[in-house]
């Protein structure tokens, strides 16, 4: 049990972000940024000294006060305080608990995608926190930045299960208040909840300044409902079991699940958050990497 | 029921169209259970489409149901009945008819102004016009039953043209000389059907069903009957006299057994014709001719005018004809009956007979070792007893020891005798054999130096299929000591039962036998079902066992031959071999010092030569196969003049052909073949002769041979119609008077649904499929 988180830091994954973030330094920014603009520029720094401005520097950071007072261009240069406090939301609700056969279920994916995302945060010296929700809040571990902070979140991660609906507008509005400062809120789930909750939860949060980033990770079969032969599907979170022939409904199924992904993506990120599809069938590392670049391309 | 199918057997499996509901339901039971998390938009998609899912399964099982029936349908080839209107054409019904008209000799039986074959053409006509004013499309095709015969070849269309056509061809068309079975009649209709894939198939065999002809109640005929396919509507038409007395019927033929077998050169020879009355009435006057044609002569000798003053009904009369061939070589004789008023068919009035007139038989006596101390071969008696009616008789003895005799010796030799013979080598055994197996002639006497188990070696242990003898012999009984003086140390012969052909000619003077006496003899082991071997006894001892004094053994060999015009697989007589279970000499029987000896022996010679002899005349339609001497005759070629018959039947006048070699012996054979010999009469054949033959001074030589109508079809007595119609309606076939009669039945065609039917499964499969695979059924 002790080791069991270890399973989330898949070496392979881990490897490849940690190559990424190498690159990242180089601007030094804050967390999950890496290697793009941060979002909490000017605000969690303090200033550390001047240098002479070269070609090539963000104009943006010249000092022009003291360009008024010597005529000369001078860029202002900060040292982190403390880097920043990332709050990450592991949906432990029934559904996640699904996993087509060959793959992961939700939950362990999802579990994978938190801590890589923990991990590579811890390094920065950025602080994490980690909350396990279905209906409510199971389990809230504070923001902390020290290394061995890993394994308290892991090890909340590996002994819990999964079992409950999930409620997420509630849980949004309680972090939103419960969080004491601005930070990045990562939600990760299966977001299979009513549109309406996620996004006034989403709003709530980004009301509050947070950053929030939407991690829906989906099974590849719900995406393609694959099956052939009479199936008896056993409803995840207290829906009924029924007995279809899933080559006739799968048309139906997939256009109305699709329909829910397309509003669900198109209302997170009208809400100004970010949102990724990851699917369990993907390799875990490049999904990351991608997204991670893609939000680099986007803050720049 | 308007609907039905030509499989109705089949018809059953409709109860298949279950099977995709009863899949259905249970695959509905049959499922997997998977835990769903996306569960929100699998009921959504669900409830929305529900009624759609439901139509849609609902059209797929309906569909699948379909193609089982259409499946099932086209199986069992599903047609419309009673479909000769409107109904029929817009199916397109399509009706085969194939006639078959019996141009057995006796269709030429003439009552009244028309013979029987004359009626048969009219109806024949008549059929055509009723199809031809009927709707629907018709083929027609008109076939007598001798091998190969199409008159007219089928036509897919039958309109005014084609009658007039087969008009024409009816006309042509006369009886033949051939004798054709039912049987023959029904598989020749049946076989045209063959390739027939019309809705109505309809086979009319017309035919005058004699009694001969028609056996119904033979086995083969059943089991024929049996077997014709229920799609074929198979009628028979009798054109017979309507009078069932009318079979007045006058015949003449010479029976070759009857008459002496051996025709030597200048020695008068007995000709027995046989005239028999068929009819119920006292036929006077009835006057026989005897036409003699030489072999060397162009122009025919005709004996007097015989007159049978009367002949009673249903019986027969005889006269015997003593001609006098003049030399060596193939005669041909022709009996001929005058017109006569009770006479209704000319085609038995006449009957040829190819005579061989040689230089005599020869008889190969062959003998074991002389023992010491006697001066005389054991063969001495028989030489004796042949030779003193050599000069009637034409025989002429050979004596060899069997230590010395050549195989070609034994290959060529008319009959062979065996006495006291235990040891042949195997170039003899086989030269035996082949003799045998062309039809030879074999007695076999052993003698008292012969050793049991080694002539049932040499000659076939019991359940030997290649045996010789009629069966082992064992150790010898009886004693000669004294000779027998009293009655306790001898064995006469019995003389109760003179049933074979052999020794029925003594049994009115049985006397001839009564001193007769068998000191010793072999006992021989005969086996109950001997009969069924071929095994027959011809006489026995008078002792407490009855043991066998004379057996015989006829050997068979299965080979494919024509019967009537039937290629058959039969088992043939080849040779025949008879075995006397004492000596030839009187060594340990008195036989050969009585007077009974040398008048046996003669016959005995004579017998099993008989059916050799016969081997030149055959009936009309079977082949002719007679060796030809090649140390003599050029084997090609061979000129073959065929009968006038077989001109006028178009049958040709002349063949030119080659002898065949038999490809075991190597033996050449003159070989006429059934296409040949159709024709009753006389088949002159002109062979070649070799240059430096010995004793062949003309450079071509003439032979005869001769085929005649089959005489056992003169008995002209018809079925009762109503027993013929209760027998042939219990196989299905009706039995028709006249062409209405079968119009009535043949109107009611079928129009074939099943092409349809495919075509239409073969939309419904297509249609499945796209839907299935339009409603997400079916894997994409």
């Amino acid at each position: 049990m002790a080791d069991e988180y270890t399973k989330y830091l898949d070496p392979k994954v881990l490897q490849k972000v940690t190559r990424l973030e190498l690159r990242a330094r180089l601007i030094v920014e804050g967390f999950i940024s890496g290697r793009h603009k941060s979002p909490f520029h000017g605000f969690s720094v303090e200033f550390a000294q001047h240098r002479e401005y070269v070609p090539g520097d963000d104009i943006r950071h010249i000092d022009w006060k003291l360009w008024s007072r010597s005529d000369r261009y001078y860029i202002k240069q900060y040292e982190e305080e403390t880097n920043l406090r990332c709050y990450i939301l592991l949906d432990i609700s029934e559904s996640m608990r699904y996993g087509s056969p060959d793959h992961m279920n939700k939950f362990d994916y999802a579990s994978c995608v938190a801590g890589s995302l923990a991990f590579m945060l811890l390094q920065q010296q950025d602080a994490v926190s980690l909350t396990l929700f279905d209906t409510d809040i199971r389990r809230y571990v504070p923001p902390s930045g020290h290394p061995g902070h890993i394994k308290t979140l892991l090890n909340e991660v590996v002994s819990t299960t999964q079992e409950r609906k999930t409620e997420m507008q509630s849980i949004f509005h309680n972090l939103a208040e419960k969080i004491p400062r601005r930070g990045v809120v990562v939600v990760i789930s299966d977001l299979f909840a009513p549109v309406d909750s996620i996004v006034k939860g989403i709003q709530h949060l980004r009301h509050k300044n947070h950053d929030v980033i939407i991690f829906q990770v989906l099974d590849e079969y719900e995406l393609t409902f694959p099956f052939q032969s009479n199936t008896m599907f056993d409803g995840l979170e207290g829906y009924p079991e029924v007995v279809v022939e899933p080559r006739a409904l799968r048309e139906a199924y997939l256009r109305e699940f699709g329909d829910f992904n397309t509003d669900l993506r198109r209302r997170c990120i009208g809400s100004n958050a970010d949102f990724v599809q990851l699917i369990n069938s993907d390799h875990l590392d490049a999904a990351l990497s991608e997204f991670l670049a893609s939000r680099e391309a986007r803050i720049k | 029921m308007p609907f039905s199918a030509f499989n109705s057997a089949l018809l059953w499996g409709a109860g298949l169209v279950s099977v995709p509901i009863v899949i259905h339901l249970l695959n509905r039971q049959r499922y997997r259970v998977i835990d769903w998390a996306a569960m929100e938009w699998l009921l959504r998609a669900l409830k929305q489409n529900r009624r759609r899912i439901l139509l849609e399964q609902l059209l797929l099982l309906a569909l699948r149901c379909l193609i089982i029936l259409l499946i099932v349908l086209a199986v069992s080839k599903i047609y419309f009945s009673g479909a000769a209107g409107l109904i029929g054409d817009l199916a397109g019904a399509r009706t085969d008819w194939v006639v078959v008209l019996d141009d057995s000799f006796t269709m030429g039986q003439t009552v009244g102004a028309a013979s029987c074959f004359e009626r048969a053409k009219e109806e024949v006509s008549g059929l055509l016009d009723q199809i031809i004013e009927s709707k629907g499309s018709h083929s027609f095709a008109l076939l007598t039953p001798r091998a190969g015969g199409r008159a007219l070849p089928q036509t897919a269309r039958v309109d005014r043209d084609f009658a007039r056509r087969l008009e024409n061809t009816l006309a042509e068309l006369e009886p033949s000389d051939l004798a054709h079975s039912s049987g023959t009649l029904l598989e020749r209709g049946l076989q045209a059907f063959e390739d027939s894939e019309a809705d109505n198939r309809k086979l009319v065999v017309i035919s005058d069903c004699r009694v001969r002809g028609w056996r119904l109640e033979d086995a083969a005929m059943q089991s024929r009957l049996q077997a014709i396919d229920e799609n074929i509507e198979v009628h028979v038409l009798d054109v017979g006299p309507t009078a069932m007395d009318q079979t007045a019927n006058l015949s003449v033929k010479i029976d070759l057994r009857e008459a002496s077998s051996v025709f030597v050169p200048d020695m008068t020879a007995e000709l027995v014709a046989i005239v028999h009355n068929y009819g119920d009435e006292v036929a006077r006057n009835v006057e026989l001719d005897c036409i003699i044609q030489a072999p060397d002569r162009p122009e025919p000798t005709v004996r007097p005018t015989h007159v049978f003053p009367e002949i009673p009904p249903g019986d027969s009369a005889e006269h015997v004809f003593f001609p006098q061939f003049a030399r060596e070589g193939v005669y041909a004789v022709t009996f001929k009956l005058g017109r006569h008023p009770q006479d209704t068919l000319a085609a038995d009035n006449i009957h040829h007979v190819a005579i061989d007139v040689q230089k005599g038989l020869r008889l190969l006596l062959i003998h074991g070792e002389i023992p010491e101390g006697r001066r005389r071969a054991s063969t001495h008696h028989l030489r004796l007893a042949v030779e003193t009616g050599r000069t009637e008789m034409g025989i002429v003895p050979i004596v060899e020891q069997a230590r010395l005799v050549r195989p070609q010796a034994i290959e060529n030799a008319d009959v062979i005798v065996l006495a006291d013979v235990d040891d042949l080598d195997d170039e003899q055994m086989a030269a035996l054999r082949r003799f045998l197996r062309r039809g030879g002639g074999l007695a076999i006497f052993p003698g008292e130096q012969v050793e049991p188990d080694r002539f049932n070696t040499l000659f076939g242990e019991q359940d030997d299929a290649s045996a010789i003898a009629p069966a082992p012999i064992e150790p010898p009984v009886g004693t000669l000591e004294g000779r027998g003086t009293t009655e306790a140390q001898f064995v006469r012969l019995d003389l109760t039962e003179f049933t074979h052909p052999l020794i029925e000619s003594f049994e009115e003077v049985k006397v001839l036998f009564q001193d007769v006496r068998f000191y010793k003899h072999f006992p021989v082991m005969v086996p109950m079902d001997h009969e069924d071997h071929g095994v027959r006894i011809v006489a026995s001892y008078n002792d407490v066992d009855q043991s066998p004094a004379i057996l015989e053994r006829r050997l068979y060999e299965t080979r494919t031959v024509q019967r009537g015009d039937e290629q058959v697989e039969t088992e043939v007589e080849t040779g025949r071999v008879i075995m006397v279970t004492t000596t030839a000499d009187d060594s340990w029987t008195n036989w050969p010092t009585r007077m009974s000896y040398p008048i046996f022996m003669p016959i005995l010679v004579n017998y099993l030569y008989t059916e050799r002899a016969s081997r030149r005349n055959v009936h009309a339609g079977s082949p002719l196969r007679h060796r030809l001497d090649t140390m003599r005759y050029k084997p090609s070629p061979i000129e073959v003049i065929l009968p006038e018959t077989a001109q006028e039947q178009g049958v040709g006048a002349q063949r030119t052909l080659q002898a065949v070699t038999d490809p075991e012996t190597g033996a050449g054979y003159i070989a006429l073949g059934e296409e040949i010999t159709r024709s009753a009469g006389i088949y002159r054949v002109t062979l070649q002769t070799v240059e430096d033959a010995d004793d062949a001074p003309d450079s071509e030589v003439t032979e005869f041979f001769a085929a005649n109508v089959d005489h056992d079809r003169s008995d002209l007595r018809r079925h009762e119609p109503d027993a013929l119609q209760r027998n042939l309606a219990a196989a299905g076939v009706n039995y028709a008077g006249s062409i209405t009669d079968i119009w009535r039945i043949a109107d009611e065609s079928r129009a074939g649904l099943w092409r349809y039917v495919l075509v239409l499964l073969g939309c419904t499969l297509a249609l499945e499929s796209f839907l299935g695979w339009k409603f997400g059924h079916h894997k994409r």
